[in-house]
């Protein structure tokens, strides 16, 4: 089904070891251990958040693929949105409506560590959320340890991650702030709104002492972190749950060591299961909420060579972004200077290559099968910004797009359906 | 204590000089042989008098012997005249003097018609014949009037205002200062204060039933022997405690709620027993008033403190029935002239079963647009108790002694709901169903200070406005706020199946406050007829403490995952079942609701749940315990008192009363705050503040002067000039240690303040009465007083990490004043030809302005519960045994609440208040009542009243900073009641 891997490459000649080099590569990261973290923040529209002076967010995000033009396609309400976010399904599965959790349908849809303890039953996983209901409404959650800390403190949540932080055998930590949504609640979402503000820069601090601890962990080189962020839903005066932009339009981060920098900009609103429903290839331009457990299961079923939103028995709405975010190579650099991202996933008439900036030279563009045939070729003028093809007549099945100038070059998977 | 001594040896020498001079002594009757208090005795050539005591005995000493002149004095009666053999050396008692009724000179009036005015001339003449400025109340006169409330009667006099829950009159506050400026005693002790919402020292009239009291009166000027603790005034309840012959009153009363559509009734009898000897007197009095009631009430919830959006409507279906449940036992024993020895014991009991049917529209909230049923059911249970041993004891004609134990105790709590036994989760219970996610059609943009936004603005709110706050001009009438909605989905209407159960929740609160000892010892020495040294001792203990919590249920959804309970599993009716819901506003809401469990159906809501529902406690390990660590505090106090007081006559037209009293205060409060490092609490995997004790333990010393001076240029004229220091005490949530009260909604951070000093005021006052024998008085006063160390909500440095709302503490302002003048009329038209001259008015009028600083704010204000107009416009009709009364009511609007939120502004370093202005404060409208009793009484024993009161249903309504921003408006239409009593 999926997925599109940029893969920044240092050695641009040897093109027919592509395919192995690309296999070398994941058998390399395999070893070390794949783990994840979580951070929501309850209730952080997307222009507040990039208004407050959030210096730990701003560091990570260097390291980091993310959008500020997420969307939320289903109930802005937190307990339906945080089923979402942690099972990969919409609430016409989980069933979650309201805060009141009534209906919720987590036997049937999991919390996704849930799912990956089918496969490694012995991955010790942590929630730590200061709201309640996150403890004690849910439950075939997962968790080894669900620690609850006071509401809307941040203080004690920090503590308790870092004391997390510092067992090597933690594998999936969930940390939740509520603070800022309680601020909306009490005088406003809204980045006019000073208590608003204060409450997104202080969970900012208390994210860095998680971080912190992250990175102090004794065995941390040898571990490979997938950090995933994202909020539940926006708000517009002093509550949400509607449809409004302010409520939907959100944000989503992925980072870690082995993340390729990129920020996706002027994603389009896919709509919302609360309208009229969700264009399927929009939506899948950039990542929403369900695609934080697919992505976290991904990464941490790594090894087993399957992808969680091919598992029919798991029915996921979300996808995994991993392959198309996850760098095994320290040539970091070369993908500020070409971004190319693709879609839609998979195509079936027609493929678009979107360029982050326009390319700063002539740029050679080689489509090629599994085999290492080639398939189409290009030259792209330098000042491009977007390249189209049709697939009408590829057969079905996984190519590889290498991109090519004297700038750097890029590879990505793509699907034809 | 030294100075008392002191005088106390003073008095005794004094007595060694003047032993030479002979006294009388006595009492002074009507002609049945009831008591007249404030008679006076004149001596008119010695230019001698005295005034009698309530019960009606008199004592003069330093007459010149042999044969004098005396007239007893008494409005309604006729002099008496007597001369008198004023004995060389002792006393001479003149045993009962009995005056007659100078009614029947009137000619026309009826023996009944007699007792009953009678009675008020009592009372005026206790008023006229007073050292200070007072009003008297007799339980003749509460007896007149509809209310079995005494809020509701004290109300009637000058310069009253009261604040009322449930319909009734609930608080009392005098000269338009603050309610917990103006004392409430029972014979004389401040009483101890237990109230469901309300943590100030203020007295809930509610718990104490008329019918037990034989006067109230309302001392607006201070004398030292009075608790010093008030600023506004004292308002004192005298109990029953003696019967002068065996009595025995019944009545019963059958009456009707309007909007309940429901019975009230009442009665009381009264027992009264006196031997032969007249020595030993028991009486045992009791009431019992139950009401059925209701409430229409819709309110509105502002979203922010920066805009005037509306986050909630809420409409309110209240019934209930109220009932009061009164006892007072007396025991008098007069073993002779000297020696008379008391007990009392008086109980009030309030319980209001009261159930709630509340339709929410949230237009924004934490779980989206919706609507939630609230079905609620409370019983509020409120308890008073006191007792007490009195002791009066002559020693001598000259030196008298009283000595006092007393004990009181003050409690509430809910009753048995939703549990039939005592369950300590026991509280206002509710059970919550919420609809599926709305759309609201009715909703503008507007900026963060309610300016017009454009759709895309990322500052906009998205929010309902009514009025004028609608900047596009297409507000709802704020009489008429309609939520326009249809289901998220697809914009259907709600139903009934759509409504599925939340959780439920009790609210917990137990509430006391004991004075487990009050004793008090008083002697006065009459030095002469003109001059009297009085001095005494005072100590009271007071414990109590307040506790706030929240017990909650929800469905246990790890253990039994269930479909969402619907509202139609259950047995419901509509709430409005006869289209009748704020019919004073042409019922908007007509067929807008959805049912509601039904009373028996909520009541066994939860036992039938059991194992499915799982328990959420309010405690430590409770994820939102930060939000009531402070709400819980205990405290001790001390009050030791002394005074020493003189009162002289000087000369024939002028009497004064004056000294100094000091209070010495001694107080030691208990309250958690919580530990700033969480920690691990393994068995339940919670981190959590540990709570930490804090105690304080505070002194202060009250120094209060006060003099009173009465000049009578005429028998029937009083001037009356007063100065006195009075002060306030700090309530006990003002002062206590340990965490902040805390209101996100409010960017409220309240915290105690363990250094606040108590508020003083200095007061003065300005009076002219004049008495119209036995047609009434017209009074006029004005007052000032000037305040130091007004308590008052500062924000401070300091604010809450996460989202910078700023700490407030309670601080001494600056300096603040009330400027009052008053008036009182009370007046028979016995001049008027034939049936007209049963015709009587009894009107007063207050009128003040006071002025106050709000820290913070650029302006002065007026001070918070003062308002500037009050009025009583009473007529009544009483001839040919009929007893007719209209009388209508007016409080002026008055601040009830200061909006002082307050945050660090975005780039700032401190907090700074959102609002200069008043925009955002909380008034009380104005409230007006007209009320009607009709009585004919067939004979001197049998008598029917009909009562119907609050007319006119005004609403009781809180607005936001103009009346076209309702808070809260509520109705209860009106109440009737046909009453009668029968004396034996
Ligand atoms: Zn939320």
């Amino acid at each position: 089904m999926i997925i599109s891997t940029f893969l920044p490459f240092l050695m641009k000649k040897i093109y027919s070891t592509l395919v192995i080099t690309l296999f070398a590569l994941a058998i390399a990261t395999a070893t070390q251990p794949r783990k994840v973290l979580v951070i929501g923040i309850d209730g952080a529209r997307f222009d507040a958040l990039q208004t407050a002076k959030t210096p730990n967010i701003d560091a990570l995000l260097e390291n980091a693929f993310y959008t500020f033009d997420s969307w939320h396609l289903d109930i802005t309400v937190s307990g339906p949105s945080w089923s979402s976010i942690m099972t990969g399904v919409y609430h016409q599965k989980h069933g979650v409506t309201n805060n009141s959790y009534s209906g919720s349908n987590y036997f049937d849809y999991p919390y996704f560590p849930t799912r990956a303890k089918e496969y490694k039953p012995n991955l010790y996983c942590v929630q730590i959320a200061e709201w309640a209901p996150m403890s004690d409404d849910v439950y075939n959650d997962g968790w080894n340890l669900k620690l609850k800390v006071p509401d809307g403190q941040g203080g004690p949540t920090e503590n308790a991650a870092v004391t997390q932080l510092a067992n090597p055998n933690l594998d999936v930590l969930f940390v939740y702030f509520d603070a800022v949504d309680l601020a909306g609640h009490a005088s406003g979402f809204n980045p006019s709104n000073p208590a608003y503000i204060s409450a997104i820069e202080k969970t900012d601090g208390h994210l860095g002492g998680v971080l912190n601890a992250l990175y102090s962990r004794p065995n941390y080189a040898n571990e490979d972190w997938l950090i995933l962020i994202t909020t539940d839903h926006g708000g517009i005066g002093t509550g949400h749950g509607g449809n409004s932009n302010q409520e939907r339009h959100i944000w989503w981060i992925a980072s870690g060591n082995n993340i390729s920098p990129r920020k996706l900009e002027n994603r389009p609103d896919p709509g919302s299961y609360q309208i009229s429903g969700v264009n399927q290839p929009l939506r899948r331009q950039s990542p929403v909420q369900a695609d934080i457990a697919v992505t976290a299961l991904h990464h941490l079923l790594y090894d087993l060579n399957f992808k969680p939103d091919t598992v029919k028995a798991w029915n996921l709405d979300g996808i995994s972004w991993l392959d198309s975010i996850y760098a095994t190579s320290p040539t970091r650099e070369l993908s500020n200077s070409i971004g190319i991202s693709s879609y839609p996933i998979p195509a079936h008439t027609g493929l678009v290559f979107d360029f982050n900036r326009s390319l700063e030279a002539v740029t050679h563009f080689e489509l090629l099968d599994l085999s290492g045939r080639i398939c189409r070729q290009e030259d792209l003028l330098s000042g491009s910004t977007r390249f189209e093809m049709s697939v009408a007549n590829l057969e079905k099945g996984m190519y590889l797009a290498r991109f090519n100038s004297e700038k750097g070059s890029a590879v990505l998977k793509v699907v034809v359906d | 204590m030294r100075i008392l001594l002191l005088a106390l040896i003073l008095f005794c020498s004094f007595s060694h000089i003047k032993a030479q001079q002979g006294g009388v002594r006595g009492t002074v009757l009507n002609s049945l042989n009831e008591q007249l208090p404030g008679a006076t005795l004149h001596f008119e050539l010695l230019k001698m008098r005295t005034v009698t005591e309530l019960d009606g005995r008199f004592l003069m000493t330093g007459l010149p012997s042999g044969p004098q002149k005396l007239v007893v004095r008494c409005l309604g009666f006729a002099d008496l005249e007597q001369i008198v053999q004023v004995p060389a050396e002792g006393m001479l008692d003149l045993g009962m003097l009995v005056l007659q009724d100078n009614a029947a000179t009137l000619g026309g009036v009826t023996v009944s018609g007699k007792l009953t005015t009678g009675s008020e001339f009592k009372a005026n003449n206790l008023m006229k014949s007073s050292n200070s400025y007072l009003t008297v109340i007799s339980a003749e006169t509460m007896e007149k009037l509809p209310d079995r409330n005494i809020a509701e009667i004290v109300r009637r006099s000058a310069g009253v205002a009261m604040q009322r829950s449930y319909g009734e009159g609930s608080l009392i506050n005098l000269r338009g200062t603050p309610v917990d400026w103006t004392s409430v005693t029972l014979n004389g002790d401040r009483l101890p204060v237990a109230d469901e919402n309300d943590p100030r020292r203020v007295f809930q009239f509610e718990v104490m039933p008329s019918d037990l009291l034989s006067y109230v009166t309302i001392n607006r000027t201070i004398t030292p022997d009075l608790e010093g603790d008030n600023i506004g005034g004292v308002v004192n309840f005298l109990n029953r405690s003696s019967v002068d012959r065996n009595t025995m009153k019944l009545s019963m009363g059958l009456g009707y709620s309007a909007l309940a559509g429901k019975p009230i009734g009442s009665g009381s009898a009264l027992l009264g027993f006196v031997n032969k000897s007249k020595t030993l007197s028991a009486v045992i009095n009791g009431s019992y008033f139950g009401r059925n009631w209701a409430e229409h009430a819709y309110e509105l919830e502002y979203e922010s403190p920066f805009n005037h959006g509306i986050s909630e409507l809420k409409l309110k279906q209240y019934d209930g029935f109220r009932q009061t449940t009164g006892l007072n036992a007396a025991l008098e024993f007069k073993p002779n002239n000297k020696l008379t020895l008391g007990a009392v014991f008086i109980m009030g009991l309030n319980v209001n079963d009261k159930y709630q049917y509340r339709t929410n529209y949230n237009w924004s909230e934490g779980s989206g647009s919706r609507v939630r049923l609230h079905n609620l059911h409370g019983k509020l249970r409120s308890r008073f108790l006191g007792a007490n041993l009195n002791m009066n004891y002559r020693i001598s004609d000259r030196l008298q002694t009283k000595f006092k134990l007393a004990s009181y105790d003050n409690k509430f709590e809910y009753g048995n709901v939703p549990y039939s036994q005592n369950d300590p989760r026991n509280g206002y219970f509710s059970v919550v169903y919420i609809s599926p996610l709305l759309q609201f059609y009715d909703r503008d943009f507007i900026d963060l200070y309610g300016n017009p936004a454009e759709a895309d603005d990322p500052n906009a709110f998205l929010t309902k406005l009514i009025g004028k706050d609608n900047p596009y001009g297409r507000g709802d009438h704020y009489r008429n706020v309609q939520p326009r909605y249809g289901k998220f989905v697809d914009g259907s209407p709600l139903t009934p199946a759509d409504f599925s159960f939340y959780q439920a929740i009790s609210e917990l609160n137990t509430t006391h406050e004991q004075d487990p000892i009050v004793v008090q010892n008083d002697w006065t020495y009459t030095l002469n007829s003109h001059l009297k040294l009085i001095g005494g001792l005072k100590y009271r203990y007071k414990i109590g403490g307040r506790e706030l919590s929240v017990h909650k249920w929800q469905v246990d959804f790890q253990n039994f995952p269930t479909k969402p309970r619907l509202l139609t599993q259950s047995k419901t009716n509509y709430p409005d079942p006869d289209d009748n819901f704020l019919a004073e506003l042409g019922t908007p809401y007509s067929g807008t609701f959805m049912p509601f469990l039904t009373h028996d159906q909520l009541n066994n809501f939860i036992q039938p749940l059991g194992d499915t529902l799982r328990n959420i406690p309010m405690n430590k390990l409770n994820q939102e315990y930060v939000l009531w660590a402070g709400s819980k505090y205990q405290y001790t106090e001390h009050a030791t008192a002394a005074y020493a007081m003189t009162e002289a006559k000087l000369g024939k037209h002028v009497s004064l009363v004056g000294g100094v009293r000091f209070e010495h205060t001694r107080l030691y409060q208990t309250s958690d705050t919580l530990s700033p490092v969480a920690i691990l609490d393994t068995a339940s995997s919670t981190y959590f503040y540990p709570p930490l004790e804090r105690t304080t333990d505070q002194a202060y010393l009250a120094i209060l002067p006060s003099l009173n001076l009465t000049w009578s240029p005429r028998p029937f004229d009083n001037i009356r000039f007063a100065v006195s220091r009075t002060f306030h005490r700090p309530n006990f949530a003002e002062t206590k240690p340990g965490f902040a009260n805390i209101s996100y909604e409010d960017l409220d951070f309240t915290f105690g303040n363990a250094q606040l000093r108590p508020t003083y005021s200095v007061n003065f006052d300005l009076a002219w009465e004049h008495f119209w024998g036995n047609k009434g008085m017209v009074s006029i006063g004005t007052y000032y007083k000037y305040v130091t160390d007004h308590i008052f909500l500062k924000t401070t440095e300091e604010y809450d990490p996460i989202q910078d709302i700023g700490f407030k503490r309670y601080v001494n302002a600056e300096t603040s004043y009330v400027l009052g003048l008053e008036f009182t009329i009370n007046r028979r038209f016995e001049t008027l030809p034939g049936f007209l001259s049963g015709f009587g008015v009894n009107t007063n009028l207050a009128l003040s302005l006071s002025r106050m600083q709000v820290p913070g704010r650029p302006s002065e204000q007026a001070m918070s519960g003062q308002t500037p107009l009050l009025y009583n416009l009473g007529i009544f009709y009483e001839k040919y045994g009929i007893t007719t009364r209209v009388a209508l009511n007016y409080t002026g609007p008055f601040l009830k609440e200061l909006n002082l939120a307050s945050i660090v502004p975005i780039g700032g370093t401190k907090p700074e208040l959102v609002h200069k202005g008043t925009d955002f404060d909380l008034y009380q409208d104005q409230f007006y009542s007209l009320d009607l009793s009709v009585g004919y009484l067939f004979n001197a024993h049998f008598s029917l009243f009909v009562e119907v009161s609050n007319l006119l249903d005004a609403p009781s309504t809180e607005y936001v900073g103009v009346r076209e921003r309702p808070h809260r408006t509520g109705y209860y239409r009106q109440r009737g009641q046909l009453v009668a009593k029968y004396a034996f």
